[in-house]
């Protein structure tokens, strides 16, 4: 019985990844499309990225590549002291598996928190994207189901 | 299922500290009452300045995004900044979410729109370089 509620997990967690990875797609479009910050040097909208993590697959090669993208950007900028900081994703437990949104610099915290969350756009990007996140989803685990 | 009026229900989220009954707990704890109770617009660049700011401890409220499922707008998400003095330290903002949640505690009813599933949720202990003060951040959720 525990063999088959693993296969079924498993099953599930298979079938729902199309449908997160479309998403994490619909996620990051509205996160790097916010008007809630202007930027300076480009490295915070180039490098926003969503993805899916789960036990087998953590996602550091999407991290990465934002990363670069964001070392590129801010290597020779003169206009502000942050910096590229490359923050891994520990990774889900056992039949799990996330969205993650996020941005590879040094002040992306500072962005989403000061002055009472005059530029954060995160949370926002979500929390705004969630149903259709979800809905993207169900219709994955339907299409695999049927 | 009803659209949520946003403003009547932002209104709402922000007088239940600002002037309810239910927030006279917290606003009597404030040292500077109602007047420590503001909107996040208030705190920025274009409003007042941190000298000008209220005696601390002070909350300013932002309403997030309200995403839309089903055509009906719901779930949106409110969020208390709570600032203090750095000399004073953290001590005083750790007290803030218990009275936030004793605010909300009883619920809120919108027009004929009942709000529930408010949660109250404590971020990091953190700083507001650009305020110069210590922050910590609440997270109200109003789910019609």
């Amino acid at each position: 019985m525990l063999a088959n509620w693993r296969r079924l997990t498993r099953g599930t967690l298979q079938a729902i990844r199309p449908g997160m990875e479309a998403g994490a797609d619909l996620i990051e479009v509205a996160a790097a499309a916010t008007t809630a910050y202007r930027g300076m040097s480009g490295a915070t909208r180039a490098s926003t990225i969503a993805y899916v993590a789960d036990m087998s697959d953590r996602g550091d090669s999407e991290i990465v590549a934002a990363y670069n993208t964001a070392a590129g950007l801010l290597q020779s900028f003169q206009g502000h002291e942050g910096q590229a900081h490359l923050g891994l994703v520990r990774g889900p437990g056992a039949n799990q598996a996330w969205i993650v949104l996020t941005v590879p610099t040094d002040y992306i915290i500072s962005l989403e928190t000061e002055a009472a969350g005059e530029k954060a756009f995160l949370a926002d990007s979500l929390h705004g994207q969630a149903p259709a996140a979800f809905q993207a989803l169900v219709s994955s685990l339907r299409g695999a189901w049927h | 299922m009803a659209l949520i009026d946003l403003a009547a229900l932002t209104e709402a989220v922000y007088q239940r500290l600002k002037s309810d009954a239910a927030g006279l707990a917290l606003r009597n704890w404030l040292p500077s009452g109602a007047d420590a109770i503001l909107l996040a617009e208030d705190v920025r660049v274009e409003g007042l300045t941190v000298l000008e700011l209220p005696e601390r401890p002070l909350l300013a409220l932002r309403r997030g995004s309200a995403p839309q499922l089903d055509r009906i707008v719901t779930q949106p998400i409110y969020t208390w900044y709570c600032y203090d003095d750095p000399d004073v330290g953290y001590g005083r903002l750790e007290q803030l979410p218990y009275l936030i949640w004793q605010a909300y505690e009883s619920g809120l009813i919108v027009g004929t729109v009942g709000v529930g599933s408010i949660e109250v949720a404590a971020g990091a202990q953190t700083r507001d370089v650009s305020l110069g003060l210590l922050q910590m951040i609440t997270v109200t959720i109003g789910a019609v």
